[in-house]
């Protein structure tokens, strides 16, 4: 069997702030992406979803733990030798005005990545740009006009034209839509879609925002504090998520339908300093399910049905509960 | 019907030396006694620019060009600013997007609410901190006196959040505006924040006028929608008629996009529009609409009924609602 295109073991990242104070941004995440498929990591701020997209690229070094692409390591390997591997794995990022050079045409933005990599002769190019152009839903119209000139969604557009058109392995998203607004967050999302059924590339699509990635990808992974607490296909944590954290994040979408029942399954407080991890699980300070057990131990990240992994020592004894601790409402004004 | 907060035929621009830009351009809008309204629309069509008209918040090159703003029965355009500070806190108040930006980031919170409770009235220190002291456990805080001597750097976006709706809250307003409450918010803490600001309004009768480019927390926390569009109201109706029946297209568009999300479907429709295209005459979304008919492009069309309490903008309401034309 081929290799999968990523494969992420054991990954470690903390960044010291001096005076023994460390910010324990990932904890030890294991996942891998098979080639053509997309896989979504989701996480609130300060998860380390981000995180652990940079260590992918090599953007930072990871504190410890392995990411291999395409069976070869890259973790540690030369810059000289990685840079040749770098073509393939390539990034769209979430701002998409600030993430494009605001003095390059459009032409010239997307042509840059062509010119580095150099696997296409110079005379190429042009009708590659124009190739990406339309592939990405824009006309021969934009080649000179300037990123400030377009709408944020065109903008986008133009970001992924450019993290495509070295035609990569692997693209990683990171909040590709959420500085968008509904209708055009809506269009960028469909054009990945088919981009992705079309083209065969894998996704790492990093995102807070679960509806954004539902139809983007196959399988989703949800961070929290630095440690994925489940994983799984997409539609089934839609419809059954196991983990109390995927459960509170799934109940908090609100869809556009005052007829949706909502479920009240919601956290307590706020999300912890990544600098003072709770003892034992990271959510037991916040979770209605919490017993003594999570306090001790961080449950391990386990088989719960083909497919699915999930950490919690509770899932699956919620009915020993009786009601979850009541969500602390607030007074009257006083 | 006595409306507390109404608003009619709201023109405002933005004076630049290559012209003015109409932002505002013939708003109508009325918040009743104890309603909660939510105006949608995606960023750059005047949301924010709305709300701080009303409160009389703009300056120059911002321009009130035309309309009237009554609140409670009297006039609150042209009121001198002495008046305008009576109204602002104890009348109407306002919770501001990107809650960190509107504290002062060297003076600590509790001063700040502390300044706020004492800006009405004449509360002594003593008292305005028990007063500070209550408003922060109200938001949620659970242990304010050790926080009144934080920064806001020190405290998450959330809790920034609330204390602004402390803030907000202190003379007991009867009219809340909250302008995208929510933004930059982590999802587990948006609930809890809208829940705290529901919850509140409701306690006290207040009225709500709740800004946000998210139909589900309009869904979820208005009796009543409006859909801004370039500067327009473009349709309004309570909540249930709207989510089942929304008239406008660009409404529709709206839903569809969002509604995506939910049923795994595509969402996209229509192409996507070009930085300031709006046209200078004829219905602003005519470019993008498409179900535009001749004079869509050279007249502007009236927001209409559709049933009784459902306005919408556009020509076709009637085809449309009958479904004799398709968006």
């Amino acid at each position: 069997m081929a290799a999968p295109v990523l494969e992420v073991d054991g990954l470690v990242k903390h960044f010291p702030q001096g005076r023994a104070r460390t910010v324990k941004a990932v904890n030890g995440v294991s996942f891998h992406i098979d080639r053509g498929e997309a896989l979504a990591l989701v996480g609130e701020s300060g998860s380390g979803k981000t995180t652990v997209g940079r260590c992918i690229l090599r953007l930072i070094e990871p504190t410890s733990g392995r990411v291999s692409f395409l069976g070869e390591t890259i973790t540690g390997m030369p810059p000289e030798q990685f840079r040749h591997r770098r073509p393939r794995i390539q990034l769209v990022f979430q701002e998409p005005y600030d993430s494009l050079n605001p003095r390059m045409r459009i032409g010239r933005i997307i042509d840059e990545p062509l010119m580095l990599a150099r696997r296409i002769l110079p005379l190429a190019r042009p009708a590659r740009v124009l190739e990406l152009l339309d592939m990405v839903g824009l006309g021969a119209s934009v080649l000179n006009l300037y990123p400030h000139q377009l709408s944020g969604g065109e903008q986008q557009r133009v970001g992924i034209a450019r993290a495509i058109a070295t035609e990569p392995d692997l693209v990683v998203l990171d909040e590709p839509t959420s500085a968008l607004d509904v209708s055009v967050r809506a269009e960028i999302l469909d054009l990945l879609t088919d981009l992705q059924e079309r083209l065969g590339f894998a996704y790492l699509f990093i995102s807070h925002d679960l509806t954004a990635v539902r139809r983007v990808c196959q399988r989703v992974a949800i961070m929290y504090l630095g440690k994925i607490v489940e994983t799984g296909p997409t539609d089934e944590i839609f419809a059954s998520p196991i983990h109390p954290y995927s459960r509170a994040l799934l109940s908090s979408v609100l869809y556009p339908d005052p007829a949706q029942q909502r479920s009240r399954f919601l956290l307590v407080g706020e999300i912890p300093s990544p600098i003072d991890l709770p003892a034992g699980c990271h959510l037991h300070p916040r979770c209605p399910w919490a017993a003594d057990e999570c306090i001790r131990a961080y449950p391990p990240l386990e088989a719960r049905q083909p497919g699915r992994l999930a950490a919690c020592f509770r899932a699956g004894h919620e009915g020993e509960t009786v009601e979850p601790r009541a969500y602390a409402r607030p007074g009257t004004p006083g | 019907m006595d409306c507390l907060l109404e608003i009619t035929d709201l023109h405002v621009e933005y004076r630049r030396d290559a012209g003015h830009v109409r932002v505002l351009d013939g708003v109508d809008l009325s918040v009743s006694p104890g309603e909660s309204l939510g105006v949608v629309g995606e960023s750059g069509v005047g949301k924010t620019v709305l709300v701080r008209a009303v409160l009389g918040l703009l300056e120059p090159p911002w321009r009130i060009s035309r309309g009237r703003i009554r609140y409670d029965g009297e006039d609150l355009l042209g009121r001198p600013e002495r008046e305008l500070r009576a109204i602002r806190g104890r009348g109407i108040a306002l919770t501001t997007h990107e809650p960190r930006k509107h504290l002062n980031p060297v003076l600590p919170i509790g001063a700040q609410v502390v300044e706020v409770v004492r800006a009405h009235g004449d509360t002594g220190r003593t008292e305005a901190r028990q007063r500070a002291l209550a408003l922060l456990r109200m938001v949620g805080f659970p242990d304010p006196e050790a926080r009144l001597s934080a920064y806001p750097h020190e405290l998450s976006g959330g809790m920034c959040q609330r204390v602004i709706i402390a803030m907000a809250l202190a003379h007991s307003p009867k009219l809340l505006m909250a302008d995208e409450p929510t933004a930059g918010l982590d999802v587990t803490i948006s609930l809890q924040v809208l829940d705290l600001m529901q919850g509140l309004v409701r306690g006290s009768g207040s009225s709500l006028l709740l800004v946000s480019r998210d139909l589900g927390v309009v869904a979820h926390y208005c009796q009543r929608v409006a859909v801004m569009y370039q500067g327009r109201i473009v349709e309004s109706a309570d909540v249930i008629p709207f989510f089942a029946q929304a008239t406008h297209p660009y409404s529709r568009r709206l839903l569809r996009a969002a509604a995506a999300a939910r049923d795994d479907r595509r969402g996209s429709a229509g192409p996507a529009s070009r930085r300031g295209d709006a046209p200078a005459v004829g219905c602003a979304y005519a470019p993008r609409c498409p179900v535009r008919v001749a004079r869509c492009s050279t007249e502007i069309p009236p927001l209409a009924p559709v049933t009784p309490g459902h306005l919408s903008r556009c020509f076709l309401n009637a085809d449309i609602a009958a479904g004799r034309v398709t968006v």
